[in-house]
């Protein structure tokens, strides 16, 4: 008896909450023309810059003309993959925008048709989106390897054996890693590479590496990022030249930093949008772009320890920071 | 609210998923009574394997029950841990997770995409569409879970019941505790992988981070499902499928996605009351 009480009770609480919905939904009717899906991986400060920035750019492109619908997997596949079934079955939304691999993965399995714009995803072409029938189109965080070369060569260009430091399980780390490697040999630039395991080895790896290589490079990498301080001191201990790819690590008495803005990446992947939903552009055609414009950070006091001055070509655009 | 009509038939479809999930944490906890925290590493190890397998051009059938087998493997480790090195319940679970992680990063790296290859829901027919998933999971959970309903009522299942029970009367008929122990949690993590190998199937790629907060999937379900029926047997599928139904409500209100979380322990913790209540009477 009991039991079926509840029973009933449960289906009360079940309608009430389903006509809440249906009443928010009515009154949250929106007149905008564009109405877009958004789906985060999980709340994350860079993540979290990358929506603003894409909510911003389109609003201001499309003169406030346009309707979004944030939902956020909280670092949940599962989640992610309901809020993804949700937004293919939902016909009123003209595209998506899908911040992080796991929530551009979880949508992409689904929808073929609509376009998908998609920020903070390092490698879309080994996810198997990018086809010339895709749907998908934005920005991939993948560092520019090609100018964290170049800013190499210009700060210390006597450099002929140069560390690779990364950690062994971050796949992200490894394609940058290895993307560094062949631009460097390429360069006739003798390429090292030294790999971490845990944040308990960092000390023992970066010492023998200051010994063997005139300067040290490491790609986005969780544990080099968490141990940079230690690494920075080290480097500077044995006057060795540290360059990596996220912006915090020239605080930390890295020499220079170079790395991607993620508000930039939302802007630029609203612009791509706009090319798609108001231009009638194909997504094959507009693909992954690389983040534009990534800012350089030189740290200062460590130029001066090196003994290093900073050249004319990167005094423009070089932010000197101590 | 019509768009949640017109998908409820993919709320159904994870909740025929995750039953198997619920099904691993009921066959753990309620069974043998033993907190099985290796659920999550089990689902990990059973999408991984299946994605190898499928890269490697195996059938998907046998990709999806070898996976299975292998995550039944990872429950053995977790009774041998609890059994010969007396490690207590929840420890065991969370070194097997802990160490599958890095075995599964060497099977399938952190993220293998299927390119397409068949999987167990491609060979079905077409003319079946949008509801070929729909139905061969339907199938599978009637398969799986009949033949387990079946296997609990033979001596061994009965003595399984009596692991979680009264673990005494096994030792007065001269049958190891040990060994039906290990034989439930391998039962749990052979149905947590066979979850896991399935998600691998249904979404068409792999990804280490999709076993995080499985558990908390299982446990959900179960708990709804015992606020009906305390035996093994479609009521664990029904309730994964209520709490996908929450979730996806949740998601239809579209309250701050901050909350979400907190929407799930709420639920978890009245229902909980409202079974206390209710065995009282």
């Amino acid at each position: 008896m009991m039991t079926k009480k509840i029973g009933i009770g449960l289906l009360l609480v079940l309608a009430t909450i389903a006509g809440i919905a249906l009443l928010k939904k009515l009154r949250g009717k929106t007149t905008a023309r564009y109405t877009i899906g958004i789906l985060q991986t999980a709340s994350h400060p860079a993540l979290d810059a990358c929506r603003q920035g894409f909510t911003k750019t389109l609003t201001e492109k499309l003169n406030g003309d346009v309707h979004f619908i944030v939902q956020n997997a909280q670092g949940s596949i599962p989640q992610a993959h309901a809020i993804a079934e949700q937004f293919y079955a939902n016909k009123q939304l003209n595209g998506f925008f899908t911040i992080a691999t796991p929530a551009t993965q979880a949508l992409a399995s689904l929808e073929k048709e609509r376009p998908i714009f998609i920020a903070a995803v390092t490698d879309p072409h080994s996810l198997g989106l990018i086809s010339p029938t895709t749907n998908v189109c934005g920005t991939s965080d993948m560092i520019n390897v090609p100018e964290l070369i170049d800013l190499l060569t210009t700060l210390t260009p006597s450099t002929k054996k140069v560390g690779i430091l990364y950690t062994a399980g971050e796949t992200n780390s490894l394609v940058a890693a290895q993307k560094i490697h062949n631009e460097l040999t390429h360069r006739h630039i003798t390429a090292l590479d030294f790999t971490i395991n845990n944040e308990s080895d960092v000390q023992a790896t970066v010492e023998s590496a200051c010994k063997k290589v005139d300067a040290l490079v490491t790609p986005t990498d969780n544990t080099v990022a968490s141990t940079i301080s230690l690494i920075a001191s080290i480097t500077c201990n044995h006057k060795i030249p540290l360059i990596v790819s996220f912006e915090a690590a020239a605080q930390a008495g890295a020499l220079a930093a170079q790395g991607v803005d993620y508000t930039v990446s939302g802007n630029q992947t609203a612009e791509i949008a706009y090319q798609v939903l108001v231009e009638g552009k194909k997504p094959y055609d507009l693909s992954i772009e690389h983040v534009k414009g990534e800012q350089l950070f030189i740290n200062k006091e460590t130029l001066n320890a090196l003994n290093l001055s900073l050249p004319e070509s990167l005094q423009n655009r070089a932010l000197l920071i101590s | 609210m019509i768009e949640l009509l017109l998908h409820s038939h993919t709320i159904i479809e994870r909740g025929l998923l995750f039953g198997f999930v619920v099904a691993s944490v009921y066959l753990a906890s309620r069974l043998i009574k033993f907190d099985n925290l290796s659920v999550e590493g089990a689902f990990g190890l059973g999408g991984a394997c299946t994605a190898l397998l499928i890269s490697l051009h195996i059938n998907p059938w046998l990709a999806l029950i070898g996976a299975s087998v292998v995550a039944g493997l990872s429950g053995v480790m977790t009774g041998l841990l609890h059994t010969k090195l007396k490690l207590n319940n929840l420890m065991s679970g969370i070194v097997v997770t802990t160490g599958l992680f890095s075995i599964i990063l060497k099977i399938a790296g952190s993220n293998m995409t299927l390119q397409g290859k068949p999987t167990i829901f491609t060979t079905m027919p077409t003319f079946l569409a949008p509801y070929q998933s729909l139905i061969l999971l339907t199938l599978l959970a009637i398969i799986f879970f009949g033949t387990l309903s079946l296997f609990l009522k033979t001596e061994h299942g009965f003595l399984l019941h009596a692991v979680g029970d009264s673990p005494q009367m096994l030792t007065n008929i001269g049958k190891s505790i040990h060994a039906y122990k290990i034989l439930g949690l391998t039962l749990s993590n052979a149905f947590a992988g066979l979850a896991g190998a399935l998600f691998v199937h249904y979404t068409g790629y792999f990804s280490i981070w999709t076993s995080v907060g499985i558990l908390i999937i299982g446990l959900a379900g179960m708990i709804i499902a015992e606020s009906f029926s305390k035996y093994f047997g479609p009521a664990l599928i029904i309730g994964a499928i209520a709490y996908q139904a929450v979730i996806a409500l949740s998601l239809e209100l579209q309250l701050d996605q901050d909350w979400n979380k907190l929407v799930t322990a709420l639920l978890i913790v009245a229902l909980i009351v409202i079974k206390q209540y209710t065995s009282e009477k």
